[in-house]
């Protein structure tokens, strides 16, 4: 025992010092050392979680990971890793993982109404089959859709993209990346032309300031927050704002608080950019060399269903504001309207919502003047129980740092900016602001959106598996763009459809109103993360439709699903994602994946061999075909091309689109692979190396493109950790649009917003149009005037109370593999309704009640709690959504911003009461 | 058994209260202290890896602690465990 203890101590004493060691902290009287484990090895990886991508190293023992640590090379966690960190590795060990193909069936046959019964992969694709050919036939491409992933591998979007839109030649598939960022893709095209950040993590060093934007970076991106916290320790003038509807964790450390009104944020933002006019602080030469301004219509809706016929009775009054907005008092004012008068506004600019034109700074500067700070401190003061002259200092201070030239500023916002039915305008204010000061695109100084999930960007957004997206930020709707496609896929001319896909909160609409039939659920649970969800679990298990769900867990999605395929997941497959600064990370594949789970890579490659040519290229019923110039409501008939290319008509898809000759040539084993196996190969009984030859395939779109990775095997150089695209001559990007940084930028211009999105623009005023003829921009970012407007929904006599969703740090998303660790479950059982404490007492409730939350559109129930790390102000409830127990999107309202699409989580009107 | 190492960090004037506050904790031991730069580095151990988020969750509500990062978390290379019903060794 004696010996057993003191070597459990020195393991110890090691263990301290290696940490002390790898974080570069000195080791007082010098370092025990452990001697390299038996057996064990080690490689580097990336974390399954969050948007940050946080380096990895990972030891592995026969068949199982025995170590994770921070990867102390890693320049963007530098060795420490939050409590997800643990996850990595025991999430491949849940008791429930799904290990065999799952098929509803009755007396040996596919049942809808019948139970979950283990089957061969082959029975479970010959359904699958079976079902999509009888959907395919009735309703052609669009009859069938992926939901996708912003935690897909690279290579997997890619496949699946692949698959869809050249394949079978339908554009529904979107990910739940939809509902995570892509309001920030949609003002990153509109401002800069190209998507994803221009700057980078090391802002947070370089920067004085750093401003979150309903972003509580303390609990979503620890290791994040740690670098902040590391600077606000180590320099006195650092400074960090904390700008939200409730207080949190990251108020803790924060140098100042703004608690707003839910959707203020909008004025707040024109607060500021009047306050720089008004203070001279416009950044004069940056603005009229890179600059110019915009603006754009506003009655633009809220992205719900355009009539009430699959409404509620009760939510059909929320429901009619798609169609006609009666204008709040302080919308009127923030729109130069008179508030004495009564304004009905028709949203005529629903379906044209991101149209948008040149306007002159004057009247830009017009546009502004209503958002004086007497006027935004009394419209976004959040907390009832503040000073109105208290709150109107906090402003004037924000607005006394953005307007500082001498100081560095950083805003950072998640999905408080994202969710919001006015999304993109906020994201575009944003960058207004950094722009006007000519703080962006340098050093220490931007507006920088951050992602949710590891791969939002590496994959949904970079690959675009997206449903009007192409790879490389291509559009389907661009001819050009289906030319270039089409090449490098090697297609007949004509094959990719023209027409926008659903997004995914449509393709939920889609399944109730039957124009969507056969849906392939992949690496996301989009039956519980959907809001409004009464009406989408009801269409899913109701209805005439085959859902298929791919994943490691069972989910809400898949008590939904008719079929469940199990898949393998991190590092029991090869993949790469990329992270919120453009960083791309890799990894090898570890551990064999459990019984017969796949791969989805392989999934993909090995449905696609069900389907020949004949089948899917050749005439195809697509409505709105017609207005891209082809047959009306049709996609044309492309085998007699493909026939002249030496396409067989018989080919697979597997044939045609994966198993390339040029994808042939890349020979499993790989020197890269260092004696690693890949279940991809073995389970596809192949003898290329799919991963990577789909990369190199992928690649090909970015290049030459302001988007260009590196060759495959160069991230997996030991020495390697991720590089930023884009890479140009081995060499990643740091800020973009900057000269000193980016060789895409016009020699001698200094900055160059190159965006081949910015296309020339008419002219007009605030309200309209008045100079049709379009100007060009020559490489200059937009400053746009997007004005305040009022939520799809507020709270009433009936719906008294906001309520404002999100995560929690123990649970990721909708908790499917996090409440799979055990202490992660136990920190957090379940979800509760954190309330302030007078809203609960005049409703009879104290902590740990239970009580019900009430929309126009469902109820749930759950625990009050009433302090904690979320203290929320009067009038407004937090629910996390992790929790299957707690269907919180049964209450929420699925509008969306108007231009991205994105769902607005933050905000719906409910009444609370004791259960 | 299961080891974490764990950077704390503190304010750098409560350094020596957050490392009594983590050694009153079961199962954690602090190795380092830096008061300096408000940093601590402990060791968690507990017989199983499902104690071990928990732990480092505990850590982080501590009243005196700012951050509480993961650095490593191993299983002790010589202990035979059990768990979720897999042997390893």
């Amino acid at each position: 025992m004696k010996h057993e203890l003191s070597r459990r101590d020195f393991v110890k004493a090691s263990l301290a010092a290696a940490a002390a060691g790898a974080l570069g902290l000195p080791v007082p009287g010098g370092a025990s050392v452990l001697g390299p484990e038996r057996g064990w090895n080690w490689d580097k990886g990336v974390c399954r979680f969050c948007g940050v991508g946080c380096g990895l190293r990972i030891a592995t023992k026969g068949e199982r990971v025995v170590a994770v640590k921070g990867d102390p090379d890693s320049p963007v966690n530098r060795g420490l890793l939050c409590v997800k960190g643990y996850a990595n590795a025991q999430i491949l060990y849940g008791e429930d993982r799904l290990t065999s193909p799952l098929l509803r069936m009755k007396n040996g046959k596919f049942d809808k109404q019948g139970d979950f019964v283990e089957v061969g992969w082959d029975r479970a694709f010959d359904e699958m089959e079976m079902q999509f050919k009888r959907v395919h036939g009735d309703l052609g491409p669009t009859g069938v859709g992926i939901m996708g992933s912003g935690q897909y591998t690279v290579q997997e979007g890619y496949a699946s993209v692949k698959l869809i839109k050249a394949g079978w030649r339908s554009n529904n598939i979107d990910p739940n990346a939809r509902h995570c960022m892509a309001s920030a893709v949609a003002a990153f095209m509109q401002v800069f032309g190209i998507d994803e950040p221009a700057g980078t993590y090391d802002d947070i060093e370089l920067t004085d300031t750093v401003v979150l934007w309903g972003s509580n970076m303390a609990e979503m991106h620890p290791m994040l927050w740690a670098r902040i916290i590391e600077e606000r320790q180590r320099r006195a003038e650092y400074r960090v704002f904390n700008l939200t509807t409730y207080s949190n964790r990251s108020s803790d450390l924060a140098d100042l608080e703004i608690v707003f009104k839910p959707q203020t944020d909008l004025a707040i933002w024109n607060y500021l950019a009047r306050e720089i006019l008004h203070r001279d602080a416009v950044d004069r030469d940056f603005v009229e060399r890179f600059c110019v301004f915009a603006t754009g219509p506003t009655d633009i809706g809220f992205g719900m269903r355009s009539d009430d016929k699959f409404a509620f009775d009760s939510e059909k009054d929320t429901q009619g504001r798609e169609r006609e907005v009666v204008l709040t008092r302080q919308e009127a004012i923030a729109q130069r309207l008179d508030p004495e008068k009564t304004h009905r506004v028709p949203q005529k600019s629903a379906a044209s919502a991101g149209k948008h034109w040149l306007i002159t700074f004057e009247e830009l500067k017009k546009g502004l003047e209503p958002y004086t700070l007497e006027f935004v401190a009394e419209l976004s003061k959040g907390d009832a129980e503040e000073s109105i002259e208290d709150y109107k200092k906090k402003l004037q201070q924000l607005a006394d740092y953005y307007a500082d030239r001498k100081r560095k500023m950083v805003s950072f916002w998640t999905m408080g900016f994202n969710q919001h039915t006015r999304g993109t305008w906020v994201n575009e204010q944003a960058y207004m602001v950094h722009l006007l000061t000519g703080k962006q695109a340098k050093p220490g100084n931007g507006a920088f959106s951050l992602t949710g999930q590891p791969s939002a960007c590496g994959t949904a957004r970079e690959v675009g598996t997206f449903s009007h997206r192409l790879p490389a930020d291509m559009v389907v709707g661009n001819p050009a763009h289906r030319e270039r496609a089409e090449q490098l896929w090697n297609l007949p001319p004509g094959t990719l459809n023209p027409v926008v896909g659903s997004h995914i909160t449509k393709m939920m609409r889609d399944l109730e109103d039957g124009s969507l039939r056969w849906l392939w659920v992949q690496v996301t649970n989009p039956f519980q993360a959907t809001a409004n969800a009464n009406h989408w679990i009801h269409a899913g298990r109701e209805q005439d439709n085959f859902i298929v769900v791919s994943d490691v867990y069972p989910t809400l999605s898949s008590k939904v699903a008719d079929l469940i395929l199990p898949s393998a997941m991190i590092f029991e497959k090869w993949g790469a994602y990329g992270n919120s600064e453009r960083r791309t990370q890799v990894w090898r594949q570890q551990v064999p994946p459990p019984g017969e789970a796949r791969s989805d890579l392989w999934q993909v490659m090995e449905f696609a061999k069900r389907f020949k040519l004949s089948e899917v290229w050749g005439r195809q019923r697509v409505p709105g075909a017609s207005a891209q110039g082809g047959e009306e409501g049709f996609l044309p008939d492309v085998l007699a091309k493909a026939e002249e290319m030496g396409y067989s008509k018989d080919a697979t898809l597997f044939e045609v689109l994966f198993e390339t000759s040029t994808n042939k040539a890349f020979a499993w084993p790989d020197p890269v692979a260092e004696g690693r196996d890949n279940c991809t190969v073995e389970t596809a009984g192949i003898e290329w190396f799919p991963e990577k030859a789909l990369f190199e395939e992928y690649a090909q779109f970015g290049r030459g493109h302001a988007h260009d990775l590196a060759d495959f095997d160069l991230y997996y150089k030991e020495e390697v950790r991720g590089l930023r695209w884009p890479v140009v001559d081995g060499k990643e990007t740091a800020w973009r649009f900057n000269e000193a940084y980016d060789p895409y930028v016009k020699p001698g211009s200094g900055f160059d917003f190159y965006g081949p999105a910015l296309k020339a623009l008419p002219s007009g005023d605030l309200a309209d149009i008045r100079e049709p003829e379009a100007r060009p921009l020559a490489g200059r970012a937009k400053i746009f005037f997007r004005p305040y407007a009022a939520p799809a929904e507020r709270p009433d006599e009936t719906y008294p109370m906001w309520l404002c969703t999100g995560r929690v740090l123990e649970h990721w998303h909708s908790g499917t593999m996090t409440r799979r660790v055990p202490a992660l479950h136990r920190a957090v059982p379940a979800a509760l309704i954190y309330m302030h404490p007078k809203d609960a007492s005049e409703l009879g409730l104290g902590s740990n009640d239970l009580a019900w939350v009430e929309s126009r559109r469902g109820k749930v129930q759950a625990r009050v709690r009433l302090e904690g790390r979320n203290r929320v102000p009067r009038g407004l409830i937090f629910v996390p959504w992790f929790d299957e127990g707690v269907f919180i999107n049964k209450v929420t309202l699925d509008a969306t911003c108007p231009i991205s699409k994105q769902t607005d989580f933050k905000k719906c009107a409910v009444r609370v009461a004791k259960a | 058994m299961h080891l974490s190492s764990i950077l704390v960090v503190t304010d750098p004037t409560t350094t020596h209260q957050c490392a009594r506050d983590l050694e009153a904790l079961r199962g954690v031991e602090v190795h380092y202290l830096y008061p300096d730069s408000g940093r601590i580095i402990a060791v968690q151990e507990s017989s199983t890896s499902k104690d071990q988020a928990a732990g480092l969750l505990r850590i982080q509500a501590l009243e005196s602690v700012r951050l509480a990062a993961l650095v490593e978390h191993r299983v002790d290379p010589e202990s035979e465990i059990e768990e979720n019903g897999n042997s390893k060794g």
